[in-house]
């Protein structure tokens, strides 16, 4: 009895006008269509939404993992007050920091944390040869900058560090030769107090009074000229 | 060959479609709705889907399927609004013009749906109790038991009718 129902059921055509209206209105929605649809514009934000939020984790996680009580070189964007510390290849000795690390903050938080301008001084009859800087991380975050400016003239050079902070006493390790490391501690504005001079191993000068830039610069002159 | 293989799938023109399941939609469409005029709303707005939803398919059976379920989808969303907006049961406009031409196609769709349905799937569309079951998202056990059924109903009518005489 069932067997004819498929033979029955053949007999029945589809009717050729439904097709060819069908296949007309299949065209014009094709045409219609929109390259990209709601689907795939809504699938692709999301996208675009998880893999910055994955990115952003991620960057966060590398932060407080690598800047964690950290220094790390660093650079100074100074475009529109902000500084933007990145840290540069030849850094790894500083700690474990991956590669590449940037990390930006505004300029209310860099006057917080440098209180300072950046302009180095001008020593006599040097040169000033190159600008570093050494952002210090605690538990993620900023705790200071110390700007290191080398100075040249010929075989001689001076290392001039600046901290934004002044509760630190900082030694050298990498004082060798006629290389001076200046070790300056204060608020560069109010132009160097508490300075200390570390001139060869176990030999500390410290400078306790205020002097001006000048006078300052003078000091480091005679100091190196001492190491002949 | 018909089909033009992508790196993910099938995916057919708009000729091609209507070539190959224009039968299948039409008649599921029909064997549902027992009536032509919502039969072929119902398969121009499948094909319509069609293009809306164009995707690549895994292969002519995936993609028969994905007709037949929306054939299906399209017939229950029908039933429900013209239930909703008549609240009358629809008629029947079986394509037979006489009773003396009403034959097993007429006692089927004297079923209720869901027999029909799986009548329809079985013995035209030819599908597995198992491919039926997962067209409709239903155990096989309860397509056996609307066949069975079913086919005593219809072998019942049938004698009623005097078909069998």
């Amino acid at each position: 009895m069932l067997d004819n129902y498929k033979k029955e059921y053949e007999d029945i055509k589809v009717p050729s006008k439904l097709k060819t209206e069908t296949l007309l209105k299949m065209k014009e929605a094709e045409e219609k269509r929109p390259i990209f649809s709601f689907k795939m514009i809504f699938v692709t934000a999301c996208t675009i939404v998880i893999a910055f939020s994955v990115i952003f984790t991620l960057t966060q996680n590398n932060n407080s993992s690598n800047f964690k009580d950290g220094k790390i070189l660093v650079d100074v964007d100074m475009n529109e007050g902000n500084l933007k510390f990145e840290k540069q290849e030849d850094s790894s000795h500083f700690g474990n920091f991956s590669e590449e690390e940037t990390k930006t903050i505004n300029k209310k938080e860099a006057e917080n944390l440098t209180n300072q301008n950046f302009k180095p001084i001008q020593i006599q009859n040097y040169t000033l040869m190159k600008k570093e800087y050494y952002a210090y991380y605690d538990k993620g975050e900023f705790t200071k900058v110390e700007w290191v400016y080398t100075y040249q003239k010929e075989e001689k050079e001076i290392v001039l560090h600046y901290f934004s902070k002044s509760d630190e006493f900082v030694t050298n390790s990498d004082i060798e030769g006629k290389k001076v490391a200046i070790y300056y501690d204060g608020n560069a504005e109010e132009v160097f107090f508490d300075a200390y001079f570390k001139l060869k191993k176990g030999m500390v000068e410290v400078l306790t009074s205020n002097l001006s830039q000048e006078e300052f610069s003078n000091s480091l002159v005679k100091i190196v000229n001492k190491l002949k | 060959m018909i089909f033009n293989k992508e790196k993910k799938g099938i995916s057919l023109s708009c000729e091609e479609v209507i070539a190959l399941y224009s039968d299948t939609v039409y008649k599921v469409a029909l064997s549902t709705m027992k009536n032509e005029s919502d039969s072929q709303d119902i398969y121009q707005e499948v094909f319509l889907r069609y293009v809306k939803n164009k995707k690549a398919f895994e292969s002519e059976e995936h993609l028969k399927a994905w007709f037949i379920r929306v054939t299906l989808n399209c017939c229950n969303t029908m039933f429900t609004q013209k239930h909703k907006k008549d609240g009358m049961p629809l008629e029947i406009d079986i394509p037979v013009e006489t009773d003396e031409e009403k034959g097993i196609i007429y006692l089927v769709n004297e079923l209720d749906e869901n027999y029909r349905i799986a009548i329809h799937l079985f013995y035209y569309e030819q599908y597995s109790i198992k491919e039926i079951a997962n067209l409709l998202n239903e155990s096989e056990g309860a397509i056996k038991t609307r066949l069975s059924r079913a086919r005593v109903i219809l072998k019942q009518r049938w004698e009623e009718e005097g078909y069998a005489r």
